[in-house]
């Protein structure tokens, strides 16, 4: 059988004609469909403008009835005054009104609001041709009194014009188009899910596990089969390998064993899964949580708590479950949590008040720290050590990607159908997850039963506690890292965002900035890590990367400004959380060898945990005394001192001559 | 045959405790021939506070038969009013004002059985300041036979409704040093002065006894020059006897009123106010009485409250002469007094 050489295929494009076919169909495509849209937009702004004209001419209405009341008490006009708050106050329920004006007859500006007259007075002389044209969209409405002209003095009132933005006419065609990319852009990132899903169980580990068996082959030992079993073209081949070997190795008299790989990619389905369900309900949490708390503890404090015993639940259920995990296994754990999060999501969708709410959440926190101990500890227990940032790195993706997809789904549905459906939606995402668990995860793995370390003694515990650069670690990286992370994405953002007039929508979309910068960068900066095996200066550069983001957007509070920080902010997390395992685990090395991984790592989530949970609480402090752009600021100023006792700390010293470990083999 | 004893004993001890609580009720009911007793004690006549308390009663057909005792603003003559009251002992005693109820029922922490009355349940109204003048008991202690309606709305609310209605960054105050009432608005002010960016400039009268009317118009001007934006008349008996005096100086130096209370606004030539309606006050103090009286709820037990909705008076007339008109937005909630 002659090779013959495998031609290697480079750049996205294919060979042959058949590119030209795909550019031609794809560009008239692109035309048909930029023309139909340019129609639609046209067509659209037609309906919007007549929309506009109707809602101005009441504004203009409602202010003429103000003037004719002020001016039917006896106020003469000269001494009219708040004309200005009046437009002032119209504006907070109508962001597209720009200015207000009262003109006499001969068209000069009376009394204006909003805008300086020297901003408008050219656009009112505009003909009515030329009003393409205008910035504004003028709605002019006589100033009249049964059918008398409003006179003042010498002074005869002529009209109240009313002005809006007419970029405001597009807007609700933006809004759409975000909200578009946004079901496209998790469409396809679903899609890769699946796709990768499928590709690693049926292509990828079967190849891989082909691979080892015919080198064992090659090196005449056959003493493995190929266990992974598939129905295609590589599972039947593999079979009649199998026979052979099989054949062979009873001649041999050796008793092969099956050879088969960890389903790990599973894990980032069921890490997604249970993230998703959580994320779904982000953008509204702040405000749905405020009004079923407003009558019991006052709307921004009763949220800040309620998010608070969630996270508090979380820090401490997630300790607790890394202990027991080797008993019960990550499949059953992951069912426990998972049925547990869907009993909380309904319930926090049909709260009625504080009391209730606090439970339901509880109940969520619970579910989401045995998930995600259960998703941690499969992942750890089918890696190794020179791999575990990597194994880490994928589950974090996916949940990374939950944290895109969540909060900008939740942010549509919610828009559409209300906070109450949202959290609803969340409960069927973890029913569907908890069925999802059979098939992806491997029931054997983590199941250590007799064979799990034994657990560490007081002493033992005690002396990892005293390590040193471990409290370094979690005193001024893990705690603050949740901590910001609670209270700035979680809390300020939309609470900020609200104060500034987005909708759930642009909420949402904002906070999907965060999974998305963390998932594109996380894998990348994982293999950076692991590859030079610098966990602490990742450590470092995440928390450099909070804070100059933080006090950015508490110096200029705008929206743009808080969406780069939240992008940092996701840049910062998947930098730092992954190695920040990594490096716990590292700082600790001879206890972990003697006590397994599970305690370190309880330690870790319990102090990270802890300053999640505190982080709302936080938050909802500072608004109350500073309000949101300061609570930003001064978040900013606090991650700016933790990564510099971090770096003054921990950064000079050579990491292993850990004085901790000699205490934990010692015990 | 124990078990059966047994339920006979409890169907017995039903009827007795049944028994007594219709003895309990039937002592608190009244009838056109046995109306309830209240002695109402006035700082100066009926107001429409009294009007409100009269009120609660006729429309809920609960008989009262109510002895007004008016002072007439002498306090002295308090000491008399109980010595009659105590002749013939009524089942409430309704106080008017600071003073009075002071005089009456005495500070919580110095009550003489002799001269306040303990034996009677009291309702006070028109108390600007319960606590802080030491009528109501602080909290975590219990006065047994007092409760009452205050009038007064925050002092912060006062502030944003001044500042409606134009900016202000002086308070100017004309008070009676001699009512504790005021004196503890003052000291209220002035720490909500350094809260919320304001100074108050005070002009205090009656240091040497009792105050002089003719002397506001001089304190007044004193405060136009020190730079006030308004005048304020806080829970002040004094000032608001001698209303017409201070808003009259307020006119001649172009500074207008603004009132904690109703009547200065309705009645007097204060520019605005956040106010409790009079009316509503008295049936919330008369709501209290029923209470005590029907019920036999003991009067510590019901909470001192204050409304939770106040109204914002404008006198159109003041406005006209201090060429100080409303702005547009108020007209929507502000009350137009011509």
């Amino acid at each position: 059988m002659k090779n013959e050489p495998v031609t290697r295929r480079s750049g996205l494009f294919p060979k042959g004609t058949i590119w030209v076919l795909l550019l031609v169909s794809v560009v008239a495509l692109c035309i048909a469909l930029v023309g139909i849209s340019w129609r639609a937009a046209d067509l659209a702004r037609d309906d919007l403008r007549s929309e506009t004209i109707k809602k101005a001419t009441i504004e203009a209405q409602v202010l003429v009835e103000k003037i004719a009341r002020a001016l039917d008490l006896g106020i003469p006009l000269d001494k009219i005054t708040g004309f200005d708050d009046l437009i002032v106050g119209m504006q907070d329920g109508d962001p597209d009104l720009l200015f207000g004006a009262i003109l006499t007859s001969d068209g000069q500006v009376l009394f204006s609001g909003g805008l300086e007259p020297a901003a408008f007075e050219k656009s009112l002389s505009l003909s009515q041709d030329d009003q393409q044209k205008n910035r504004f969209i003028l709605t002019r409405l006589p100033l009249k009194m049964g059918d008398g002209a409003l006179e003042a003095g010498d002074i005869r009132l002529g009209s109240l014009v009313i002005g809006h933005d007419r970029r405001a006419l597009m807007r609700p065609l933006i809004d759409n188009l975000f909200d578009i990319g946004v079901i496209l852009l998790i469409a396809l990132a679903l899609s890769f899910e699946l796709m990768l899903l499928v590709l690693t169980v049926n292509v990828t580990m079967p190849v891989r596990v082909a691979s080892r068996v015919l080198a064992n082959i090659h090196a005449r030992k056959f003493t493995l089969l190929h266990g992974q079993s598939t129905r295609d073209d590589i599972g039947q081949f593999m079979g009649g390998i199998n026979a052979v070997v099989a054949n062979t190795a009873q001649k041999a008299g050796i008793i092969p064993q099956p050879a088969r790989e960890v389903r790990l990619v599973g894990v980032r389905m069921l890490a997604f899964m249970f993230v998703l369900a959580e994320e779904l309900a982000r953008p509204i949490m702040p405000a749905y949580f405020s009004d079923l708390t407003a009558h019991t503890m006052g709307g921004q404090l009763g949220a800040g708590i309620v998010m608070a015993v969630h996270l508090l639940m979380i820090a401490i259920a997630m300790p607790l479950c890394s202990l027991i995990q080797g008993k019960t296994g990550p499949l059953r754990m992951y069912l426990i949590g998972a049925c547990l999060a869907t009993v909380g999501l309904f319930g926090a969708a049909s709260a009625i008040g504080f009391w209730d709410l606090v439970i339901w959440r509880a109940l969520s926190g619970l579910g989401y720290a045995t998930t995600f101990v259960a998703c941690q500890s499969y992942v750890l227990d089918a890696t190794t050590e020179k791999n575990r940032s990597q194994g880490t790195a994928m589950m974090v993706s996916g949940i990374m990607l939950a944290d895109i997809c969540g909060p900008a789904i939740g942010g549509i549905i919610a828009g559409y159908f209300g906070a109450s459906l949202t959290f609803f939606m969340g409960g069927f995402v973890a029913v569907f997850a908890t069925g999802l668990a059979f098939f992806l995860m491997d029931s054997q793995v983590g199941l250590r039963g007799d064979m799990a370390p034994a657990l560490p003694t007081r002493a033992a515990f005690g002396a990892l506690l005293r390590n040193r650069r471990l409290q370094v670690l979690m005193v001024f990286a893990a705690i603050p890292a949740k901590l910001i992370l609670s209270a700035f994405l979680y809390y300020l953002v939309p609470v900020l965002m609200l104060q500034n007039g987005a909708t759930i929508a642009e909420i949402g979309r904002v906070i999907m900035l965060y999974g998305m910068v963390a998932l594109l960068s996380g894998w990348g900066v994982a293999r950076w890590t692991d590859r030079k095996q610098q966990e602490m200066r990742a450590v470092g550069i995440g928390g450099v990367i909070t804070a100059i983001g933080l006090v950015m957007a508490g110096i200029f509070p705008a929206g743009p400004v808080i969406a780069v920080a939240v992008g940092m902010l996701g840049l910062s997390q998947a930098t730092s959380i992954p190695a920040q395992v990594s490096l716990s685990l590292k700082l600790s090395r001879t206890f972990t060898e003697k006590h397994g991984t599970g305690p370190v790592l309880a330690v870790l989530r319990l102090a990270e945990r802890f300053g999640g949970a505190s982080g709302p609480l936080i938050a909802a402090m500072l608004v109350h005394y500073f309000g949101p752009e300061k609570a930003i600021l001064y978040l900013g100023c606090g991650a700016v001192i933790c990564i510099l006792c971090f770096e003054l700390f921990i950064g000079r010293s050579p990491v292993d001559k850990d004085i901790a470990d000699k205490a934990g083999v010692k015990q | 045959m124990n078990r059966f004893y047994a339920c006979i004993l409890l169907v017995l001890l039903t009827i007795i405790g049944a028994g007594n609580e219709l003895a309990y009720a039937s002592d608190h009911r009244a009838s056109p021939d046995h109306p309830f007793h209240i002695a109402m004690v006035l700082w100066r006549g009926e107001t429409q506070v009294e009007e409100g308390f009269r009120a609660y009663f006729a429309s809920r057909n609960i008989p009262v038969d109510i002895q007004v005792y008016n002072i007439n603003r002498d306090i002295s003559a308090i000491p008399d009013v109980i010595a009659q009251i105590r002749k013939n002992p009524p089942d409430l005693v309704y106080t008017w004002g600071t003073g009075v109820t002071m005089a009456v029922a005495g500070r919580y922490d110095a009550v003489d059985p002799v001269q306040n009355i303990t034996e009677l349940p009291v309702v006070f109204v028109m108390v600007s300041a319960p606590w802080k003048t030491g009528i109501a008991a602080p909290p975590g202690q219990m006065r047994t036979n007092i409760t009452g309606a205050s009038h007064i709305a925050p002092l912060a609310a006062q502030i944003n409704a001044i500042r409606a209605y134009r900016p202000m960054k002086r308070l100017g105050v004309v008070y009676n040093v001699q009512e504790s009432n005021s004196v503890s608005n003052i000291a209220d002010l002035r720490a909500l002065g350094t809260e919320m960016s304001f100074e108050v400039l005070a002009e205090p009268l009656g240091e040497n006894g009792t105050p002089d009317p003719d002397r506001i118009a001089g304190a007044v001007a004193d405060l136009a020059k020190k730079g006030a934006d308004f005048l304020y008349i806080g829970p002040d008996n004094f000032i608001g006897t001698y209303r017409d005096n201070l808003t009259d100086a307020g006119f001649a130096n172009g500074l207008g009123t603004f009132s904690a209370t109703e009547l200065e606004v309705r009645e007097g030539h204060a520019l605005f106010g956040l106010v409790s309606h009079y009316e509503l006050v008295g049936r919330l103090a008369a709501s209290k009485a029923a209470d005590i009286l029907l019920n036999g709820a003991k009067p510590g037990d019901l909470p001192i409250e204050t409304l939770n909705r106040f109204s914002y008076l404008i006198r159109l007339s003041a406005a006209k002469q201090l060429q100080l008109y409303p702005p547009l937005p108020l007209l929507d909630y502000a009350e137009i007094v011509k």
